[in-house]
Order: structure tokens, then C-alpha cells, then sequence
């Protein structure tokens, strides 16, 4: 195995050169001149801004602009069945001569750099400090900080397939903050040789399924509206979760813990009988086996089955998943914790790959990169933050806080979503 | 202001696609160009965000450490709350230091999305073909695949020789450092290992009266 791993990139090498060697010498052509294409592309200078468009004067919304903008495939497809925008259609339509916003279409808004950096830090500091909310308020920012959502809402009625289309780009850059930071994880944790292999295929397997199946059925056909109404019950979950931690229940717990790790540390230094160690039951539904007289159960099947759930509710949503695939595993599977470190991050980053994947490449949508890398910056510098600021709020406070503040997104989007108004401020 | 960044970006990056005259090969040199150098900033960045929080990650995984081996012990002498309660506590502590590996993870990162901004406006209209139609993918790829299989070999390449390459060495041993956890965390399967040598000498032994 370690051999096969050897030659492996030096392989995937010797692939790519020979692809390259294959377009330089001309074997592999398409029709379009590529070649040409590329050195086109290399030495002039594109224009920077939206190229004007000839605009049909009247019309009011239902003319299409019948023009892809020189955008590629699905969104191409999309833009020329939106309207142009005229004196008698103000929303819901694009004006080419307008400046180029999000992903490029003329007219759309484009989030400032500043704004998005400053979220994105909030976020970061959310990730070092409590953990799993930071990818709940990634999504808030896509959705009401830089105005995607509210945009995406004026074509509901001119162009529904642009209003999908945008909801789709929504959900896929939550997605890229989570898997591509999961991805590194995974990387680190694999070389640390942490992740457990026949517990994470078993999980992928669900997760792969789980993602591909919900992309295909999802991409283009979920409105804004249902998602944010989806979202905001999502939020509502890890508020759940967040508010356990604060109870006196499992403050209780945690007090208890504290106590009996220092019994069972005076016991252990008196010396005590071991019970050893038994495999009970091995088979696909279920492994039973005993170390040392504790027991575990683990069964493939339910962990397929808990990575599937998992990774239809994370990729419907755009969000990473940990805050429901950790409890599943410690709580549901009853695992140990050299078995859940790394095989969480590996999950996440398979669903999520998976799910990037099949919206990006199968279902076409795209994601606008400027405001991708500034989250990832943003992102960066709240992790410095967080560490620095703990130590001044108590943990109690900053889970209260957080409890409060999902409360407060979950009623606003699940009323938003499925009542069609907010029944919280501002409405 | 996106615009002027680009332009500023475009200025930048535009040479490295004009060191050889063949189009095809300029592209692909320049794209991994830029791939080395997204890997090259990237660990940097995250040795930075390492560096900086190197206090605090000591904290948690020295609290790590602790509940993950009273749970292993707990579990050698057969005391199976223990166990679960230790577990749960060593579990909560990784939610923490999962949460903020992430965040360190999104510092090795940040420069691809802006070479892919840049990539796009550039190169977005280029369609690159495959030797074959391949299920799914399809007969042709755009720049955002030809930049991820130049990563790779950059990434791949970047690592054999980052010990010795001077800043990127002491990086190496801030990640080894953050890394610590898993060499001094015990595992159940040392004890299963354990028994099962102690096992085979009970029964050798066995044997040989």
C-alpha cells in the first residue's frame, strides 16, 4: 500500500505533462481554436468593466434580454431570459449599461470589500471561540449582509430560474468557507494518522450519497424563500444544542466530571484489576466489542445511514454539518474521541467536496471568488482575535449570547421564509 | 473598488504568463507558477495564525490530553461511566480546537480565491479539452481545473522540500508542536494491542507447562 502510495503523484504528474504535451502538439483540439483562445486571453487586456448592451427600449418585464453577456453556460442561459431592464421595468431585470456586481452580472450589488471583511472576522472570531455558529452567520452574511438575498427576491416573479440560480450560488459559498477550510483539516489529520479508515468510508459513503442525491434534486428548484425559511430552522437546531451547554444540567455534568476525573485519578494511583478486552459481535450491521470492559457498538450501517442524513440537511443548507455529525457520533455511535478526531473533519470535507462538486460542474452554478477570498482573509485574521478576547467573556456568557442571537436569526428567517415576513425587527 | 484590485492583480500576475512564447505551455507554466505561490503564502499565513494563538492552542490541547487519556484509563480499569463521562469532556474540548483548526485551515487558502478572480476574468471564456469525454466532466475543462491539477504537484512538490527551506522549516516544527496531542493521547487500541501481547504471553506460557 505504502508502494502504490509512493508512485501516486508522481503518476497524477506524468498525467498532467502528458495532457499539456497532448494541447501544445495539437492532438487534443476542440473546435474555437482554444490555443488561440488562451493567447487572446494572455496578451490583451480585458475589459473591467460591464460591456454596454443594446437595451430594447419598451416593453415593460416581459421582454428577455435575449443576450448571455458573454457569460458561460447555465447563467448565460439564465441572463438572456431575464428582462431588460426600461422605463417601465425598474426591478426584477438587468440593465447592461450598469456596473458589473456579484458574479459579474451588470446591476447586481456588489458587497463591499470592507463590509464583507469585517463579517467575515466576526466569523472567524465566532470559529476560535464557540465554535460550531461560525457557519450559521457565514450564511447570514451571504443572505442579508451583502444584500444576495434581497437581490435574488426581485427576480422571483421576472425570472424565476435567476432567483434559484442565485439561492444556488448562496448555498455553494457557505459551502467553500467549510469544506475548503475542512479539506486543510483533513490533510493534517490524515498525516497524523487520525482517522479511523472503515468508520469514515462508512460515513462518506452515506455522505457522498447523501450530497450528490440532494444536489441533484435541489440545484435550481429551491427559492430563496424556502431556504431561508429551511435556514432559519437549521438555526433554531444549534440554538438547541448551544442552550443545552448552558443549562444546569450539563453545567452540572461538566462540575460532576471535573470531580470524578480527580477520584478516578487518586483510585488509579492506588492500582486496580483490569477486565480485559472481548470482541463480542463483528458483521456489516453491527460490531460489538468490549476494551477493557467497556462496551462499544458501532454498526456501518447506522453510520451510512447518519452520514446520508447528515449530508442532505448540510448541503441543502450550505453549511458545514459538525454541529449535528459530532453529537451523532459520540452520543448516537458512542464513540471515543481518538475515533471522532480527524473522521469529523473528513466527513465534512467529503460531503462538502461532493456537494461543491455537483452544484459547480453538473448543476453549473457558480460562486463569485473576490468575495470568497475576503471571507477567507476575514476569517484568518477572527481566528487571531478570538483566542485574545476569550479570556475576558466568560464561556457561560458568550453561548448565552450566541443562544439570544440564534434565536433571534431563526424566528426572523423561518417568519420570512414560510410566512413571508419577518415577526421580528425590522420587518 | 473590485475592478482596481484587479487591475493591480492583473498587472501583477500577467508576467509569469508571458515567460515562454507558446501559448498552451505559457499558460500552464504561469498557472503553476501562481499555484507554487499560492502554496508558498498559504504556510505562511498559517504559520502566522499558528504562531499567534500558540498559547492558547497549548491550553486546549494540554486539556486535550488530559480527558482523552483519564477516558483510556478509565476504560483499562473497567469503569465504564468514567469512561463515558471523560470522553464526552475530552469531546467537547475537541470541538474547540476542531473549530479553530478550521479557522487556521481558511489562512492556507486565502490567496486561491483571488488567483481564481483573476484567473476568471482572464481566462474564463477558455475552454481547455480532454483527451476524452469523461462521464460527468464532460469533453472540455475550464481554469478552475487546470488550476487545481497544478496545486497538487506544487503542494506535493512544496512538501518534499519544505524542511529545508529556511522560514518554512520553523514552521514545520510549530506544526509539529500544535500536533503533539496525537503522540501523547493514548488510544484504546494500545490497550487492545497491550492485552492481546499479554494475552499471547499468558497462553505461550500455558503451552510451554
Amino acid at each position: 500500500m505504502k508502494k502504490v502510495k509512493r508512485f501516486l503523484m508522481p503518476a497524477f504528474i506524468l498525467l498532467v505533462l502528458t495532457w499539456i504535451y497532448g494541447l501544445h502538439t495539437g492532438v487534443i483540439a476542440q473546435e474555437g481554436h482554444d490555443a488561440n483562445k488562451a493567447q487572446e486571453a494572455v496578451q490583451h487586456t480585458p475589459p473591467m468593466e460591464a460591456a454596454p448592451a443594446t437595451a430594447p427600449a419598451t416593453g415593460g418585464c416581459n421582454v428577455p434580454f435575449g443576450d448571455d453577456l458573454g457569460f458561460k453556460g447555465k447563467l448565460g442561459k439564465i441572463i438572456a431570459q431575464t428582462p431588460v431592464c426600461s422605463a417601465s421595468c425598474t426591478k426584477g431585470c438587468i440593465d447592461p449599461k450598469a456596473p458589473k456586481g456579484y458574479l459579474g452580472i451588470p446591476g447586481a450589488p456588489k458587497p463591499n470589500p470592507i463590509a464583507g471583511l469585517l463579517w467575515a472576522i466576526w466569523v472567524g472570531w465566532i470559529f476560535s471561540t464557540v465554535g460550531a455558529f461560525g457557519g450559521i452567520m457565514a450564511g447570514v452574511g451571504h443572505i442579508t449582509i451583502f444584500g444576495l438575498a434581497n437581490y435574488a427576491k426581485s427576480f422571483k416573479k421576472t425570472n424565476p430560474a435567476l432567483n434559484k440560480f442565485l439561492t444556488d450560488t448562496i448555498r455553494v459559498s457557505n459551502m467553500f468557507l467549510v469544506g475548503l477550510s475542512a479539506l486543510v483539516s483533513t490533510i493534517n489529520y490524515w498525516r497524523m494518522k487520525r482517522i479511523v479508515a472503515p468508520l469514515a468510508i462508512a460515513l462518506a459513503i452515506g455522505a457522498v450519497g447523501g450530497a450528490v442525491g440532494i444536489a441533484e434534486l435541489t440545484a435550481g428548484k429551491i427559492s430563496l424563500k424556502s431556504y431561508i425559511g429551511y435556514f432559519g430552522l437549521a438555526v433554531f437546531v444549534v440554538a438547541g444544542f448551544m442552550f443545552y451547554g448552558t443549562t444546569e444540567k450539563a453545567r452540572a455534568k461538566r462540575k460532576a466530571a471535573r470531580e470524578a476525573a480527580k477520584r478516578f485519578e487518586e483510585a488509579a494511583k492506588k492500582g486496580g484489576e483490569a477486565e480485559g478486552v472481548k470482541v463480542v459481535k463483528f458483521g456489516i450491521t453491527e460490531c460489538v466489542f468490549t476494551f477493557y470492559g467497556v462496551e462499544f457498538k458501532f454498526s456501518p450501517l447506522v453510520a451510512a445511514l447518519g452520514g446520508f442524513c447528515i449530508a442532505i440537511i448540510a448541503v441543502f443548507l450550505g453549511i458545514g454539518g459538525g454541529f449535528l455529525l459530532v453529537p451523532f457520533m459520540t452520543d448516537i455511535v458512542k464513540l471515543p474521541m481518538f475515533i471522532v478526531a480527524g473522521t469529523s473533519a473528513f466527513v465534512v470535507m467529503i460531503k462538502m467536496i461532493v456537494g461543491i462538486a455537483t452544484y459547480m460542474f453538473l448543476k453549473g452554478v457558480k460562486v463569485w471568488w473576490p468575495l470568497v477570498g475576503t471571507e477567507l482573509v476575514g476569517i484568518f485574521i477572527g481566528s487571531m482575535i478570538g483566542p485574545r478576547t476569550q479570556k475576558y467573556i466568560p464561556d457561560i456568557w458568550l453561548k448565552r449570547l450566541f443562544v439570544v442571537l440564534a434565536i433571534y436569526v431563526g424566528l426572523r428567517y423561518t417568519s420570512k421564509g414560510f410566512l413571508g415576513h419577518s415577526i421580528v425587527p425590522p420587518y | 473598488m473590485y475592478e482596481r484590485w484587479l487591475e493591480y492583480l492583473d498587472r501583477g500576475l500577467i508576467p509569469f504568463y508571458r515567460l515562454v512564447d507558446d501559448p498552451v505551455l505559457a499558460y500552464f507554466l504561469g498557472t503553476f507558477l501562481l499555484a507554487l505561490f499560492c502554496v508558498l503564502v498559504g504556510e505562511l499565513l498559517v504559520g502566522l495564525a499558528i504562531y499567534m494563538n500558540r498559547n492558547y492552542l497549548r491550553r486546549l490541547t494540554d486539556e486535550l490530553i488530559k480527558w482523552n487519556n483519564l477516558a483510556v484509563e478509565a476504560a483499562e480499569k473497567g469503569h465504564q461511566d468514567a469512561y463515558h463521562t471523560f470522553n464526552k469532556e475530552a469531546n467537547d474540548v475537541y470541538g474547540k480546537l476542531f473549530f479553530l483548526s478550521i479557522a487556521h485551515s481558511a489562512a492556507c487558502l486565502v490567496p486561491i480565491p483571488f488567483i481564481l478572480t483573476w484567473m476568471e476574468m482572464r481566462f474564463g471564456t477558455v475552454d481547455f479539452p480532454l483527451p476524452f469525454h469523461v462521464p460527468v466532466v464532460g469533453s472540455s475543462v475550464n481554469y478552475i481545473f487546470t488550476f487545481v491539477v497544478l496545486y497538487l504537484p506544487a503542494w506535493w512538490l512544496f512538501k518534499k522540500v519544505k524542511k529545508h527551506l529556511p522560514v518554512y522549516r520553523n514552521i514545520e516544527t510549530l506544526l509539529e508542536d500544535s500536533a503533539r496531542a496525537v503522540k501523547e493521547m493514548k488510544s484504546l487500541a494500545d490497550l487492545l494491542e497491550k492485552r492481546m501481547k499479554k494475552t499471547k504471553r499468558v497462553k505461550t506460557r500455558v503451552q510451554e507447562a
